[in-house]
């Protein structure tokens, strides 16, 4: 038997060629082939097959350690190169065709922190054509475009793109683009974002879908993208084919626009998703700018983030429409300052609005087919405005549940609003909104969880704002890196199976302080409080459990 | 020789009988018990303190509770000998030490959840007609009213009564009852209240003004009022007089009225409110305030809170009535969400809002006293009305509205914008824009929590516009703040303050650890950000000081 498994190991190990490390020492991006330095354009070739190992000096080959076989990772030390400037326009990052060979370009960190690659005003920086490539720990500083990513010269099935800890800064166009071109059909686009933070570029992320048949699958967690007129920009032409954006922990702040995503031709067929999940979207403008059409589903899914929009009469926390568009919307446990401007006009068209906060803005709802649903959802000074289209509505816009604090309901339609069981203080509803079982107390509380990033050591504050007849108990345990956020009535952020409950029964205006015992295990750890509200007094309107939104932390 | 040896003998002979005055020891159960048994009462204690019980009265086992020589001033209530005094009948209320050279201090001494001072149904829990009164550290549960307190036996210019580290609950009326009573004219009544809790009563504390030319003055500090369905009510009865009632570092949440000041018809007594820092959040109407049509003043000054109104439309953060009521309004640096009503009749001294943030609610204003000082306030989803009743003319000076409209509804306008921005908020006809601001310039910040440990941390955030840039000052809290400076209000002692390093920009955060030092318990710091326009903007001013926060460490 082991003689065996030793042979297919040895086997197995052939077949797979053996990698080389290759450490950069030249601060010029190209330098000369054969001269005493090792250059980045120069292992990007070795990478690619396109110069051999022979071709190098014997100064440039002392710079390759690890057994013979292809260049699989590209190491610069900013110890000894902290920047590297390109010269001119980098090769293309596209590996080997017939070697599987997953190319790393790493930075190490240097006293002054990680190197630097800067490019600038050349059209891009760092060009990755390839799917199987990762990308680590490295400033990448001007060019037009920090990083441009496709996977037109090169794509492996199964594989994604990897871009971690990367700061992307000062480009003239975009921080990152990613490409899936039309030609040839079924191009993908398959990248994960970990730790990206992206600074003073016009565009933090550019993504140009206009592939036939392909899709664009990308993938973030704790991204970052500051200062920008636009966050995330997603211009989709393609046709057939599903594509996926999701941003898990991620904040895009300071900036214009958050995310502005469009169908931009009405023959667009290709069906897009766009999932963000925790996170913080505040805008000088407009947050959501979300442009649909009626020949594919747009889904976008907000969960459980913190949207702020600008303050002119242009600017939007959501604006999502045309009204002819095919929209499936579904926002929940997020707080929203700005208007909301939904509109839709397809069969299955979607909107659903649950368990969300608005706050000093306005929702404009115009759907002409398709459902509506909003469930306990709280709207302070955010006024409701049904539009005349909105009478074509098969069924009524249901309010299920929620309250309305100086938040009039206008409805210009035939009488497509329905309010049952909601609360109304000091808000008006035109009389075609049908108002069944109307309740005169409030009872949707909120909590909060500060700071979420506590030292070891120190501690968290666990707030709860409650209503009189209601009373919350903390829940702890482990957040849940990706929720299931399509449940109902209530969605989970925090891991059940490993959920404690906190003693104490907390009502009205409350806090409890949580210490952070100083054991080093527990830095990076992350943990979610969740509030669980519960009527005291029997309250029939009051649902038997309640999830106001909570909070996650990660222990420093 | 002689005179050293009698000396040293006397002081060897004071120590051992130990503390200057009195200090007696409460052992009995019982409130009363019976004068003579094994056990020293509350009330045998409070008597032998009045001067109406004769220490030889007492059992040797009882007079075995004192301790000291002298007067007996301090009667010391102990958690772990006596967690919990039922009253029998109404305690004898504290009247004094005989020619009231001195405080007597009720004094719990806490342990086994006690001491507990249980009233039942009876009148009050304690009753003082003193000012030379301290209660401290006592838990009252019971009774119409846990502390009843006026001056009717003894007043003592000068000298402020002390009610601390009370814990009230279950009383049927009010927590504490402060009162000018009409038994003459010209009641005083002075009073501090400092660290109490009333949780879930009907009125937290009550003041009552029923004597003519009466004077009262109360002042609360770090006050917790959970869910009192009104937490202060100032009942103002009786002709002239001055009153003021002024609290810092307080909260008062889930109940339906914070602080109300009721008049009878007619009522011309001048009134005093100040509250400088705290959290104010009602069911209702937070701040209820009636005016004087007869031409007293109602003088209210508010800084530094935040103020949270009902949801109903007659539901308030701030209230002042009626149309002819004369007011002298000062705030600056709140956060109101709700409705806001200001109406100020001909005889106001002053219509004063300052670096204030209105949010999520209404703003409406009618003025026929001096023209309002309305400047760098922020209007946030909170239209404007300026009612039809209004006839002063009405500037806001570099203000921002933001979804906002400002409605002019006076017959010729009486409105001026200058140098304000407008984001989404129209304006009426008859308001006069003059300069409009092309953006915004105005800063947020907030500091968190406020009241981090020692060896944990502080979270200074600021959010600023773009085109500003800001940096924070710390430094020792001020305790009573000067609120009525202009331009600026300095909650910090400037003397004690520092630049803390770094130009902030957009969204930022700083993290400031506090050192683990013991000396630092308790001690009060206040970080303050100072905003600066960075790109030479003809609007807004140069240097703005946004509310900032305080911090006590633990």
């Amino acid at each position: 038997m082991r003689p065996a498994f030793a042979l297919v190991s040895i086997l197995c190990a052939s077949t797979l060629p053996a990698q080389i490390i290759a450490g950069i020492n030249d601060s010029r991006s190209h330098g000369a082939v054969a001269d005493s330095l090792l250059s980045l354009d120069e292992a990007i070739q070795l990478a690619n097959g396109t110069i051999q190992l022979s071709a190098l000096s014997t100064q440039e080959r002392a710079q390759l350690t690890g057994i013979s076989g292809v260049v699989g990772t590209l190491r610069i030390n900013a110890a000894t190169t902290p920047t590297i400037t390109l010269e001119r326009l980098l090769s293309n990052v596209v590996g080997q065709h017939h070697t599987h060979v997953h190319v790393v370009i790493e930075g190490i960190s240097g006293p002054g922190g990680p190197p630097v690659l800067d490019g600038g005003s050349l059209p891009v920086t760092l060009p990755i054509r390839m799917n199987d490539a990762t990308v680590d720990n490295l400033i990448i500083r001007g060019g037009q475009v920090g990083i441009e990513f496709d996977s037109t010269l090169h794509y492996h099935p199964s594989e994604y793109g990897e871009f971690g800890e990367l700061r992307i800064e000062g480009q003239t166009a975009a921080g990152i683009r990613v490409l899936n071109p039309r030609n040839p059909s079924g191009q993908q686009a398959p990248l994960k974002l970990h730790a990206v933070h992206i600074h003073d570029t016009p565009i933090g992320i550019e993504i140009i879908d206009d592939s036939d048949f392909g899709n664009v699958d990308i993938d973030g967690e704790h991204v970052a993208i500051e200062r920008c007129d636009i966050g995330i920009k997603v211009s989709v032409d393609s046709r057939g084919g599903d594509h996926v954006l999701q941003l898990m922990r991620s904040q895009v702040v300071d900036v214009g626009h958050c995310i502005v995503f469009a169908h931009r031709t009405p023959t667009s067929n290709s069906r897009w998703r766009t999932r963000l999940v925790h996170g913080v979207y505040r805008a000088l403008d407009r947050a959501f700018d979300l442009t649909t059409n009626a020949s594919a589903t747009s889904t976008f899914e907000l969960h459980h983030l913190d949207v702020r929009s600008g303050v002119a009469s242009t600017s939007y926390a959501l604006l999502a429409g045309p009204q002819t568009g095919h929209l499936s919307l579904l926002v929940t446990e997020c707080t929203l300052r700005g208007p909301v401007d939904i509109a839709a006009g397809t069969a299955t068209s979607s909107m659903r609005f649950l368990n969300n906060r608005c706050e000093g803005g306005g929702l404009s709802l115009s759907l002409t087919a398709g459902s509506g649903e909003v469930q306990w959802s709280n709207f302070t000074a955010f006024p409701i405005d049904v539009s005349a289209a909105t009478s074509a509505l098969p069924a009524p816009i249901a309010f299920d549940a929620c309250e309305m604090v100086r938040s009039d309901i206008t409805d210009r339609s035939v009488g497509r609003t329905t309010l049952s069981a909601c609360f109304l203080g000091a808000s008006t509803i035109s009389s075609n909104v049908q108002n069944q079982r109307p309740q005169l107390t409030p009872w949707i509380g909120r909590s909060a969880v500060t700071p979420s990033d506590p030292p070891l050591g120190t501690f968290v504050d666990l707030s709860v704002d409650l209503h009189v007849g209601t009373a919350a108990v903390w829940l702890l345990g482990v957040d849940v890196s990706n929720p299931i956020t399509s449940a109902t009535p209530l969605r989970f952020y925090v891991d059940i199976g490993s959920a404690l409950i906190l003693p104490g029964l907390y009502q009205l205006t409350s806090r409890a302080r949580l210490p952070i015992p100083n054991v080093r295990s527990l830095r990076g750890a992350t943990f979610y409080f969740q509030a669980v509200q519960v009527p005291t007094q029997g309250q029939p309107q009051v649902p038997t459990v309640y999830l106001p939104a909570g909070g996650a932390i990660q222990i420093q | 020789m002689h005179c050293l040896r009698s000396f040293s003998i006397a002081l060897t002979l004071v120590a051992s009988l130990g503390a200057q005055n009195i200090t007696a020891t409460v052992n009995d159960s019982r409130s009363h018990g019976v004068v003579a048994d094994n056990l020293l009462s509350l009330d045998e204690a409070i008597r032998l303190a009045n001067g109406t019980l004769a220490t030889a009265a007492l059992s040797a086992a009882e007079r075995a509770q004192l301790a000291g020589i002298g007067t007996l001033t301090t009667i010391e209530v102990r958690g772990a000998l006596t967690p919990v005094i039922t009253l029998e009948r109404e305690i004898t209320p504290v009247t004094g030490i005989p020619g009231a050279g001195a405080d007597l201090v009720i004094n719990g001494v806490q342990a086994n959840g006690g001491p507990v001072l249980l009233a039942g149904a009876f009148n009050y829990g304690l009753a003082l007609k003193t000012n030379r009164a301290q209660v401290n550290g006592l838990a009252i549960r019971g009774g119409r009213v846990g502390i009843q307190a006026d001056t009717t036996a003894n007043l003592s210019l000068g000298v402020f009564g002390i009610i601390a580290n009370i814990a009230f609950a279950a009383q049927t009326e009010a927590g504490l009852r402060l009162s000018a009573p009409n038994d003459q004219a010209g009641r005083r009544l002075l009073l501090k209240v400092r660290r109490c809790q009333f949780p879930g009563l009907p009125v937290g504390i009550e003041i009552r003004s029923d004597s003519d030319f009466g004077n009262i003055d109360v002042e609360g500090e770090w006050l917790s009022f959970t869910a009192c369905a009104t937490s202060v009510d100032l009942l103002s009865n009786a002709v002239g007089g001055r009153h003021q009632w002024q609290c810092f570092r307080s909260s008062m949440t889930g109940g339906d009225y914070c602080v109300r000041l009721r008049r009878v018809l007619g009522n011309d007594t001048e009134w005093l409110i100040r509250a400088v820092y705290g959290d104010h959040f009602a069911r209702r109407t937070v701040f209820e305030l009636d005016g004087s049509t007869n031409g007293g003043d109602t003088v209210f000054h508010h800084h530094q809170l935040n103020v949270r109104g009902g949801f109903g439309s007659g539901d308030y953060a701030l209230l002042t009535r009626p149309l002819t009521g004369r007011f002298d309004l000062h705030a600056s640096e709140n956060v109101f969400e709700g409705n806001v009503l200001i109406q100020s009749g001909r005889l106001s001294r002053r219509t004063w809002f300052i670096g204030n943030h209105f949010q999520n609610g209404t703003f409406a204003i009618s003025t026929e006293g001096v023209r309002p000082d309305l400047q760098w306030n922020v209007f946030s989803s909170t239209p404007i009305t300026v009612l039809s009743t209004s006839t002063q003319a009405l500037a806001f000076t570099d203000c921002e509205f933001v979804r906002s409209p400002i409605t002019d509804t006076t017959t010729s306008g009486t409105s001026t914008l200058i140098g304000c921005y407008q984001a989404a908020s129209p304006t009426t006809g008859n308001v006069v824009v003059q300069t409009p601001a092309p953006a915004s310039w105005t800063g947020v910040a907030s500091v968190t929590p406020v009241d981090p440990p020692r060896g944990g941390f502080v979270d200074l955030t600021l959010t600023l516009q773009p085109g500003t840039a800001g940096m924070w000052w710390l430094g020792f809290s001020e305790p009573r703040p000067i609120t009525s400076s202009y331009p600026f209000r300095y909650y910090l002692m400037t003397s004690t303050a520092v630049v803390i390093p770094g130009l902030l920009v957009g969204q930022s955060r700083l993290r400031l650890t506090i050192p683990p030092q013991a000396y630092l318990i308790g001690v009060e710091f206040h970080a303050q950000p100072l905003v600066g326009l960075v790109l030479g903007q003809t609007y807004g001013p140069a240097v703005a000081m946004p509310r900032g926060g305080r911090f006590v460490v633990q």
